[in-house]
């Protein structure tokens, strides 16, 4: 079983699918969730980052093997109460005042790829429209997007509110200008700079 | 203003797999090469511009003032050092490229949308430049756009200004001066009578700019 559950790791990495299938096939009632999560889909994400930050493939590679990240999640969901075992609630969003989502939504893939509950709120997010999904949500995290330098006062003000409407709530900023000074300056308790790098950040965040 | 409409020919694949994040060292897997050259073939390749002249009146602390409103770059007064006028600009590939994007239910066509749009209007920005040069007979600097080098984003509003308001169907939110459709780049160029060679990015130490145009290390 361990060679196998390797071999669906390699699969996922390579983005096979019809080796997937055919792993799959082989591990589905021998293996539950959390045994396919821990020793497949977990591993085979870190290497992708791995590979991304070494320059050895590039963002795509690690889209494709969430593709086969979901279909092996479906697929296994189907026969078990796989909500239990998530881990905790990420609210994600694009500031108000900016439209521009890729990186918002490949981080959204990167972290339900790692078995996070994401509330995808999409583009042009006011203030108060996060702080309603994370206390309707019970959100232990918001991560805040914008790709403008103009919509800093716009962050600052969505940071400052989430933490005051819900005690404990953990804010992560991103987006093509950002850095840790100016997530410091804004309040935020992290920043990632790229889908590759944010996984080590939220988990340091979650502690 | 000047309205005109682009197309282009060719989209330039090794920018598409450069926007992408691929270079040499990394190149792209035969399934992404295959699906960005299917999408490449898919899109529309017509892009719509429009632009403006302006008579350099004055030159201030190192910044150019026209008589449409001043540039507020230091990086571009070094550029327009021997320049007559700047022309501002916009080119975009229109909603259409827009709304491919957010149609597609699969992010790894969306980012290899996303990217072959990039690309589309930063050609379109070439082609203007050559129309501007064969048009106006002078020399026609690099683009030079807000948010970009020492020029501030919130300058978007000079450029609206000139060009006036929603031309050829561009609109900037007015807080955050984010335009849409967002596949549209505004710039000002500069043109002369001699050649304006400065390339800005020799005046900027930021290695990791995705629009640097040259190395600063040694080869």
């Amino acid at each position: 079983m361990n060679q196998t559950l390797n071999q669906l790791k390699d699969a996922i990495v390579q983005a096979d699918a019809g080796r997937v299938n055919q792993l799959l096939s082989e591990v589905k009632g021998n293996a539950d969730f959390d045994m396919i999560f821990s020793n497949c889909i977990n591993p085979a994400l870190d290497v992708l980052c791995t590979n991304i930050k070494q320059r050895q493939c590039a963002i795509p590679e690690l889209l494709l093997g969430l593709r086969q990240v979901q279909r092996i999640t479906q697929s296994i969901s189907e026969n078990e109460t796989a909500e239990s075992k998530r881990k905790k609630t990420i609210v994600i969003g694009v500031i108000e005042g900016d439209i521009h989502d890729m990186g918002k939504n490949i981080i959204r893939d990167v972290c339900r790829g790692y078995g996070f509950e994401v509330i995808d709120l999409g583009k042009n997010v006011s203030s108060e429209a996060f702080i309603e999904a994370v206390e309707e949500r019970g959100a232990d995290m918001a991560c805040l997007s914008t790709m403008l330098s103009t919509t800093i006062d716009s962050m600052g003000k969505t940071v400052k509110d989430l933490k005051l409407s819900r005690s404990g709530i953990r804010v992560l900023v991103g987006g093509a200008f950002m850095n840790d000074l100016i997530a410091s300056q804004v309040g935020a308790d992290g920043y990632a700079e790229n889908a590759a790098t944010i996984m080590p950040v939220i988990e340091r965040v979650l502690q | 203003m000047i309205l005109s409409n682009i197309t282009l020919e060719v989209i330039d694949r090794t920018n598409v797999f450069k926007a992408l994040g691929y270079d040499a060292s990394s190149p792209p897997g035969d399934f992404i090469l295959s699906r960005t050259d299917e999408i490449i073939s898919s899109v529309p390749t017509t892009l719509t511009a429009c632009w403006k002249t302006a008579g350099i009146i004055c030159r201030e602390s190192g910044m150019v003032h026209t008589d449409q409103g001043p540039v507020k770059s230091h990086a571009f007064g070094k550029l327009a050092e021997s320049a007559e006028m700047a022309v501002f600009s916009l080119v975009t590939t229109g909603p259409g490229m827009d709304a491919l994007i957010q149609q597609c239910d699969d992010t790894v066509d969306a980012m290899i949308l996303d990217a072959v749009g990039s690309v589309l209007v930063e050609q379109g920005v070439e082609e203007i430049r050559k129309n501007l040069q064969e048009h106006l007979k002078k020399y026609i600097s690099l683009p030079f756009s807000p948010g970009y080098c020492d020029y501030p984003l919130a300058e978007q509003r000079t450029v609206f200004d000139v060009l006036g308001p929603n031309p050829i169907g561009v609109q900037v939110h007015p807080g955050s001066f984010m335009m849409t459709p967002i596949k549209t780049i505004s710039f000002v160029c500069a043109a002369g009578d001699t050649p304006l060679q400065t390339n800005p990015c020799v005046l900027c130490q930021l290695e990791t700019c995705q629009m640097r145009r040259i190395s600063s290390s040694p080869s």
